[in-house]
């Protein structure tokens, strides 16, 4: 994200520091793809069959955003540009979704099914 | 599910020998190419020469000054607007940069480039579901944990002709795509970097013009710039300085005050 720039007289803009931002993009991404990893192990181990088990995913999503705040960021419009980035990026992205879905395939065929 | 449903018990074998080596085998793959991809994309030879070198600097420079060009007084804006855009100035002169065509067909190495960007893209993987398909083939792998239609069963089952096997049973060959596509969300976390440079290279795949690093046709380039720089009004900064300074300490007071 390049730096806003100044409206000539009008209001002044917030600059945004675009490594800042995106190193904190990397981490949330880092998280997320942590959280869907595990989130799929446990699920897979614990032999959950059928759609539902597609809720843990979101949950354990939204567990990850929760945690996030608790640690260090309390105020989300500061580290990122909108209050909502924390919590619906790349919340519907396909690779997340599918790491969660293949780490549940595996650990359920491994424990489950031989 | 229906009553057609019941449990296949696979044997221990299929999992000792199929499943947890096909696992193995793709993520050292996965990781070869990675490395291979890392190595082999250092910057591209640059046998440009200094005139080439000049020209494309130049056209970065005529960028910088229309965006910034309000930090720097009148009279030098203009002086620096004359160099470039005027009657006898730079983007007047005809290019030395080749086109690209030329390009393409007098230099070998990028011929050697390009054969590179092959080699660590598509071919490992493309070679790798063939040696699976062909050592795994005919038996069902594993079981996907939630239940799916039946459209899905030719693309989960490949080579098997079973009728009344549950959808939900998958066959080596599309497991192996499932690990290569699933694979990738992983990786991002070994790596920390944007590993989804798949997508980016079968694009490139398609396109091989596109991906020719010096690919600009330089006096198209030099005419737009041209055209850029005589639309572009100047105003200095410093004149307006002292009433956003006002603006600003209005604010100031005014935030103090409450």
């Amino acid at each position: 994200m390049a730096p806003k720039r100044q409206i000539k007289g009008g209001s002044i803009q917030e600059l945004v520091n675009p490594s800042a931002y995106k190193s904190n993009l990397q981490a949330l991404d880092f998280l997320r793809n942590f959280t869907a990893v595990i989130a799929g192990i446990v699920v897979g181990i614990c032999g959950v069959v059928g759609w539902h088990g597609f809720i843990y995913h979101f949950l354990s999503q939204l567990a990850c955003a929760g945690a996030m705040i608790l640690k260090g960021c309390t105020k989300p419009a500061q580290y990122f540009v909108s209050w909502n980035t924390l919590l619906f990026h790349s919340a519907l992205s396909s690779t997340t979704l599918l790491s969660y879905i293949l780490f549940w395939m595996i650990f359920y065929n491994l424990c489950h099914v031989f | 599910m229906a009553a057609g449903h019941s449990a296949l018990l696979l044997d221990g074998a299929v999992r000792d020998w199929v499943f947890i080596p096909l696992t193995l085998a793709i993520v050292l793959m996965k990781l070869l190419t990675q490395f291979m991809h890392q190595l082999f994309n250092a910057p591209p030879p640059n046998n440009k020469e200094l005139k080439e070198i000049r020209e494309m600097q130049a056209i970065t420079r005529a960028g910088r000054l229309r965006g910034f060009g309000r930090f720097i007084p009148e009279t030098s804006f203009k002086m620096r607007k004359e160099y470039f855009a005027g009657e006898k100035g730079l983007f007047s002169q005809k290019a030395v940069t080749r086109s690209p065509q030329e390009a393409m067909a007098t230099d070998p190495s990028v011929m050697v480039d390009m054969m590179k960007k092959n080699l660590t893209g598509m071919v490992p993987q493309l070679g790798m579901g063939m040696v699976v398909n062909f050592f795994f083939q005919g038996f069902v792998i594993g079981k996907v944990p939630f239940p799916l239609s039946p459209r899905f069963k030719p693309m989960l089952q490949r080579g098997i002709d079973l009728a009344s096997l549950d959808v939900s049973y998958f066959t080596s060959l599309s497991y192996y795509i499932l690990l290569l596509f699933g694979l990738r969300g992983a990786f991002s976390l070994v790596f920390r970097e944007e590993m989804v440079d798949e997508t980016a290279m079968m694009q490139r795949q398609m396109n091989p013009m596109a991906a020719n690093p010096m690919g600009v046709d330089m006096d198209a380039a030099f005419k737009q710039e041209k055209a850029a720089l005589a639309q572009v009004e100047h105003e200095w900064e410093l004149e307006s300085a002292e009433e956003r300074a006002v603006e600003v300490l209005r604010r100031q007071l005014k935030a103090k005050k409450l």
